[in-house]
């Protein structure tokens, strides 16, 4: 078997990984004012909440999976819009690396990093606010926790391909991508316990990676053997996806170039 | 000044579809703090945990009306930070267009203009959402809600522009800040996380509470949660006494770094 694919994933591993220097006073921003924006949201939810604590573990783990995809969204945002004014966009397509390559090259930060720490920010100022202990965010089941955090990459790469494809191929503009961040919502914030048949929701490709957070603190909604069963198919079936749509992606501009739009 | 109203009516058409997300977003946003509750608890326990927050007996309907009018604050705070911020740098900074600024006004007068002008139009821009929104379950009523709510959150943007204005002049001419959203992007929602909409005063920290009270912001959403819970008579004394000492105190500020900037950036 051919050590080639994984020396080129290896590559553009290492590629974003110093890419984050660049990027670095933007990941501290966001870090924070995503964590200041959750609070507007997650705070008010949970105190009108029945059971505050209860309401703590089962809104809290869909933060870790939002902030990670959300990511992804702009990331592929970043590539086709930013990147096309300044060439860097083409640069990137010279050298072989198409939407999806780049998404891959930052997923590692963006989900084990960046995820990471505004979930923990998150989850120390919700609990400050709703007068639980800070040590409520440490998860019950680590393990859950861990395929939760492994299973947001295909997720994270399915996300920001599909944002890339459809913002691609269309003329819209790129203003319509922070509804699709909203769209997100529904499988990770909002818990699936809202339809008769909750696995309806893992048509939004972050509900399994939210659903095995909130496993890790026991208040998952849909059945845990099925999330262990569901999680390597899906996974699979999700990076192929994801790869199909950043060659096809790459296709499109090389036929019809893509413009600098807003 | 025409140019401005000229440019912020051309912007308002280029840039629809960012309107249209920021009347869905705090739409969504208000929706979300009473449906994510609900999907784990008894609608009334909800009902009544923020009736008693509000200090006042309410029904599902009355909650929803409220909460809508309360995230009217969410894009005017959003909005008009962040974009005087960013494009009193990008016209410096970016765009180069500095020399044509120069050559028709001065800074103090640019600035100015752009801290009271744009926040009203671009006030009225992103809160239309109300109009039909209130309109379709008030009634007439309704739309007189909506001129009251309207008056405070003009109020309120017109001291939000000039606070932004001194941001914008310290980001622009006194730093070397190569990304200026980075700061323009967390100041509106630590304003907002310090003001307390939807929660009560004690619940939130000190520090986040008392950068909120550098705006009228936690005024504003005293004032428009009591207009939104329909008491006849609000007072609003403390609301304007509060508007009228912070934006004396930062138009002054803007007219003096104002000068002081414009000789600098002459220089």
């Amino acid at each position: 078997m051919s050590l080639k694919p994984l020396l080129r994933i290896l590559k553009i591993l290492y590629f974003g990984t110093y890419l984050i220097k660049i990027h670095l006073t933007s990941y501290i921003a966001s870090i924070i004012n995503g964590a200041l924006w959750f609070i507007l949201i997650l705070v008010p939810a949970m105190t009108f909440s029945e059971d505050v604590s209860k309401a703590f573990t089962i809104f809290l783990p869909g933060v870790l999976v939002l902030m990670s995809c959300g990511v992804a969204v702009a990331a592929a945002i970043e590539f086709l819009r930013w990147y096309v004014n300044q060439g860097l966009t083409d640069m990137f397509r010279e050298c072989g690396l198409n939407v999806f390559s780049y998404l891959l090259s930052g997923v590692h930060i963006d989900t084990f990093i960046f995820g990471l720490l505004s979930y923990m920010l998150i989850g120390a100022a919700s609990s400050y606010y709703v007068g639980l202990k800070p040590s409520a965010i440490i998860p019950l089941r680590p393990l859950y926790f861990m395929a939760s955090l492994l299973t947001i990459i295909p997720a994270y790469l399915l996300i920001g391909s599909m944002t890339a494809y459809i913002y691609t191929v269309t003329r819209i503009s790129s203003a319509w991508m922070l509804l699709a961040q909203m769209i997100l919502t529904i499988g990770t914030l909002v818990p699936p316990s809202t339809s008769v048949n909750p696995l309806i929701y893992l048509i939004n490709p972050a509900t399994l990676a939210s659903e095995l957070a909130r496993a890790a603190y026991g208040s998952n909604v849909v059945d845990e053997s099925i999330l262990i069963v569901l999680a390597l198919p899906l996974s699979v079936i999700y990076i192929i996806i994801a790869y199909l749509l950043g060659v096809r992606s790459d296709r499109y501009i090389s036929r019809y170039g893509l413009e600098y739009r807003y | 000044m025409k140019a401005l109203l000229y440019r912020e009516l051309i912007w308002f058409k280029r840039f629809l579809a960012d309107y249209i997300v920021s009347w869905v977003l705090p739409s969504a946003i208000s929706f979300m703090i009473i449906y994510l509750p609900v999907t784990i608890s008894d609608v009334n326990v909800v009902i009544d945990k923020f009736s008693s927050i509000v200090g006042v007996r309410l029904d599902i309907t009355s909650v929803i009306i409220v909460t809508l009018i309360m995230s009217s604050l969410i894009p005017v705070v959003s909005v008009v930070i962040n974009d005087i911020i960013q494009t009193l740098f990008s016209e410096f900074k970016f765009l180069e267009v500095s020399s044509t600024i120069l050559e028709t006004t001065t800074i103090r007068r640019y600035l100015l203009a752009n801290a009271l002008v744009r926040p009203i139009l671009m006030t009225f821009f992103v809160t239309m959402y109300l109009i039909p929104a209130l309109t379709a379950v008030l009634g007439l009523h309704g739309l007189v809600v909506y001129i009251y709510i309207e008056l405070a959150l003009q109020l309120t943007s017109m001291v939000l522009g000039l606070y932004a204005a001194l941001f914008a002049m310290l980001i622009t001419f006194y730093t070397n800040i190569s990304r200026p959203w980075s700061i323009a992007n967390s100041i509106p929602p630590a304003i907002l996380a310090g003001s307390g909409i939807y929660l009560q005063a004690y619940s939130i920290p000190p520090i986040l509470r008392l950068f909120a009270q550098t705006t009228p912001v936690p005024q504003a959403v005293e004032l428009i949660q009591v207009i939104a819970l329909g008491m006849s008579a609000p007072n609003i004394t403390h609301f304007l006494a509060v508007t009228a000492v912070l934006l004396s105190t930062y138009l002054t500020l803007t007219g003096f770094m104002g000068v002081k900037t414009d000789i600098k950036v002459r220089k």
